[in-house]
């Protein structure tokens, strides 16, 4: 029994020598040891490897199916008007009447749409073009050689049996030290003392819980970082945005308060720095939410406020609409476009297969996550444009830097229904093409 | 999380609706992982509120019928077959009244995935070369009955959506009403009843070229004939790729990102599939017809194999 303790201390020791040695102190100072950079290429190497197996594979077996990521229906794009006309070859164009053959178009949308449409799937994971030695990722699965067999165990075991463990302890640790931290700092009086090491306490163990995931970050354009005073703007992926955001800088994060766990860590955040946690009765008054958004935007001293515009986790893939409210506000807005490297690990919560812990497994047996973020130059509303049009633009920017599809589709269609007004708006825009002239 | 054992495609049930519907096995397979994430239950069927969900069918002025198309209450196979030996004995009983209203609620029905692909495969054109060849012997749904149907374009469904008590013509006062309603239902509210009323008229003098103030269905093919006739696309994923039109955009990366697969791998299915280019007549902006671009390479039994490891 005393051997036990024993041998159990002395694990705990060596333990924390390595995370504050190899872990918090780089941690602190921003620097890097190298050791996830190592592990990237060695990784890629082998999934380089495998592919060019599985390529081989798939030229020896004519049989084996084939991803299909580019969509299975060929569409003829165009507007609606142009695919009508393009109906109606027996008349003369230009005639604006109604057609036996505008049934047809309707048909054939609501066919294509039936087979592959754009909003749904943006709410599962992506389809990776090629396998990553996850079996969560194995669409097809089938043998094509015993070392890629031998090759995706030894992947399960390291994964599992090493770095699960591993990657847990640390995130653990470094949760508990915010939480521990924060509070410290906590009972300092206001200064700038206390700011500086709100802040050094709060980036430390972001950057651990980082280490936590084998997070590999790149940031572009540091000169755009989101400064005091301002709105940091990005699109929404996973929970573990945050994360990767707060490596690089100090956030103000919005929220509802939770309770439990949640709820202790951020009692403890507030308590270090201002953040801006809501009741669950004030969320639903949008002027309360606006005017204390605004109070904090004003005090030009306060860290920029880290808002998810989209409201909903999105696949990565494309940017959905962002809600007017963030853009209400006043002040300058900073985006910033995040992308993650599927190949690695899929980042993506889809809240309504997975709640948060399996969520959390999925992405700590995942090889790694590798992300780029980039910082864009600030925007403002600009004269004679509201908040819809100020919204659309920044997610165009966003968008076009990430590499992203940029829907106008609402994210909330996860859950509700779409509103009865965007059917009578195809309806409005159809009887605007063939009442248009008034020549009926 | 866990596999989706009881809902996996078995091999012989591919082949039994390949050769029912026509359809090729990748395109089978695809279809069949389509219609399981449409399926929010995962009970192997789909209900109204399934394809409700599609925000984009959702806002289709028509959606509701096409909804209803894919449900035996509207018309199923042996709807359709009958009504066609009907016809051929020139009777003008309809088969069934059918309720196409425009809420569904009290219609509890559920499609299975083979309703689901029979119902699609009135929509897949065919192709050359199938029409050429052994024609009896397959037998795919849209030969089986009657040669018009070979062109198999949505043009058939849309003919069903006018046609709401399925007695294969369009009567002038079933066109005035159904005209009112689809009219109604396409453009909301925003045109009077006498602007209707000429423009169901107008339509009918145009269409109706035997002068029994009925539209049959060859006079609404050939009123909505196409400029081209619809073809089966097989097209290479590379001719995919440089089409701005077909492909979304994605896996393009960030600009400036740091790649850690080099260019030649990334896209390593591309250069798997290059054969299956079929017959590319006229360019690839056919109109109007489901071109269905999947390659020809997958064959075998796919399992999606959701299991969490």
């Amino acid at each position: 029994m005393e051997n036990l303790w024993y041998v159990a201390g002395i694990i705990f020791q060596l333990w924390m020598f390595v995370v504050v040695f190899f872990i918090m102190l780089p941690a602190m100072f921003g620097l890097s040891l190298g050791v996830t950079e190592v592990y990237i290429q060695v990784l890629v190497k082998i999934l380089e490897w495998a592919t060019l197996r599985i390529q081989r594979g798939r030229q020896e077996q004519p049989s084996s199916p084939v991803p299909l990521h580019t969509g299975i229906i060929e569409r003829a794009g165009g507007s609606m008007e142009e695919e009508m006309w393009q109906l109606r070859c027996s008349r003369p164009e230009g005639a604006r009447a109604f057609c036996l053959s505008d049934g047809v178009y309707f048909c054939k949308k609501g066919l294509e749409s039936i087979v592959e449409d754009q909003v749904t799937q943006r709410f599962s994971s992506e389809e990776l073009a090629s396998w990553n030695l996850l079996t969560r990722t194995n669409q097809n699965f089938y043998y094509i050689s015993l070392r890629l067999t031998i090759i995706w165990g030894l992947g399960v075991f390291v994964r599992y049996c090493i770095l699960l463990p591993f990657r847990i302890a640390l995130a653990s640790t470094g949760l508990s030290w915010l939480v521990i931290g924060t509070t410290l700092v906590g009972f300092l009086p206001e200064s700038s003392a206390k700011n500086w090491l709100s802040e050094l306490v709060h980036l430390t163990c972001y950057r651990i819980c980082a280490r936590g995931l084998s997070a590999t970050i790149h940031y572009h354009n540091k000169e755009n970082r989101p400064q005091k005073g301002g709105i940091c703007v990005a699109n929404h992926t996973t929970p573990i945005d945050v994360v990767i955001l707060a490596n690089d800088g100090c956030y103000a994060m919005v929220g509802q308060t939770h309770g439990g766990l949640l709820g202790i860590l951020q009692k403890s955040m507030v308590r270090a720095c201002p953040h801006v946690w809501f009741e669950r009765s004030e969320m639903k008054d949008r002027n309360a939410v606006t005017r204390r958004l605004r109070h904090h935007v004003a005090a030009k001293t306060k860290l920029p406020i880290l808002i998810f515009p989209e409201g909903t986790c999105v696949n990565n893939t494309s940017v959905m609409m962002f809600k007017k409210g963030s853009f209400e506000i006043g002040g300058t807005i900073y985006p910033v476009a995040i992308k993650y490297d599927r190949r690695f690990g899929d980042a993506f919560w889809n809240s309504s297969k997975y709640n948060i812990v399996s969520y959390l497994l999925h992405t700590m047996t995942s090889w790694a996550i590798v992300v780029n973020v980039w910082y864009l130059p600030p925007m403002t509303i600009q004269d004679g444009e509201d908040a819809t049009q100020f919204a659309n633009r920044v997610k165009s920017v966003i968008a076009h830097q990430g590499g992203l599809l940029d829907l106008a589709w609402d994210g909330g269609l996860k859950r509700y229904k779409v509103k009865d007004s965007l059917k009578e708006e195809q309806q409005k825009m159809y009887s605007n093409i063939i009442v248009g002239q008034n020549d009926i | 999380m866990g596999s989706r054992a009881s809902t996996l495609l078995r091999e012989e049930e591919i082949e039994e609706i390949k050769k029912e519907t026509g359809f090729s096995h990748s395109q089978i397979t695809r279809l069949y992982s389509r219609f399981t994430s449409l399926d929010k239950g995962e009970n192997g069927t789909l209900s109204r509120e399934d394809f409700q969900r599609i925000p984009e069918l959702a806002i289709n002025p028509l959606g509701d019928r096409i909804i209803n198309a894919f449900f035996p209450e509207g018309f199923g196979t042996a709807g359709f077959r009958s009504s066609w030996r009907r016809r051929r004995r020139r009777r003008r009983r309809p088969y069934r009244r059918c309720r196409i209203t425009a809420d569904s609620e009290g219609l509890e029905d559920q499609v299975n995935f083979k309703g689901f692909m029979r119902t699609l495969a009135h929509f897949r054109p065919i192709e050359d070369n199938e029409k050429n060849k052994n024609p009896p012997a397959t037998e795919p749904l849209n030969s089986r009955t009657n040669k018009l149907l070979c062109e198999c374009t949505p043009r058939s469904l849309a003919f069903r959506l006018y046609d709401l008590d399925r007695d294969d013509k369009i009567s002038r006062d079933e066109l005035l009403q159904v005209c009112e309603a689809v009219l109604r239902m396409m453009v909301g509210v925003n045109i009077s009843d006498d602007q209707l009323g000429s423009i169901a008229d107008r339509t009918i003098q145009e269409a109706d070229t035997n002068g029994d103030s009925c539209i049959s269905f060859q006079e609404f093919m050939k009123a909505t004939r196409l400029r081209a006739t619809s073809k089966l696309r097989t097209v290479s994923h590379r001719a995919d790729v440089s089409d701005p039109d077909v492909l979304p955009l994605r896996e393009q990366g960030g600009r400036g990102g740091v790649d850690f697969m080099t260019p030649s791998l990334r896209p390593a299915v591309e250069q798997v599939s290059k054969n299956g280019v079929g017959a590319e007549g006229e360019g690839r902006r056919g109109p109007s017809s489901l071109h269905l671009a999947v390659s020809r390479r997958g064959e075998k039994g796919v399992r999606k194999s959701e299991v969490f490891l």
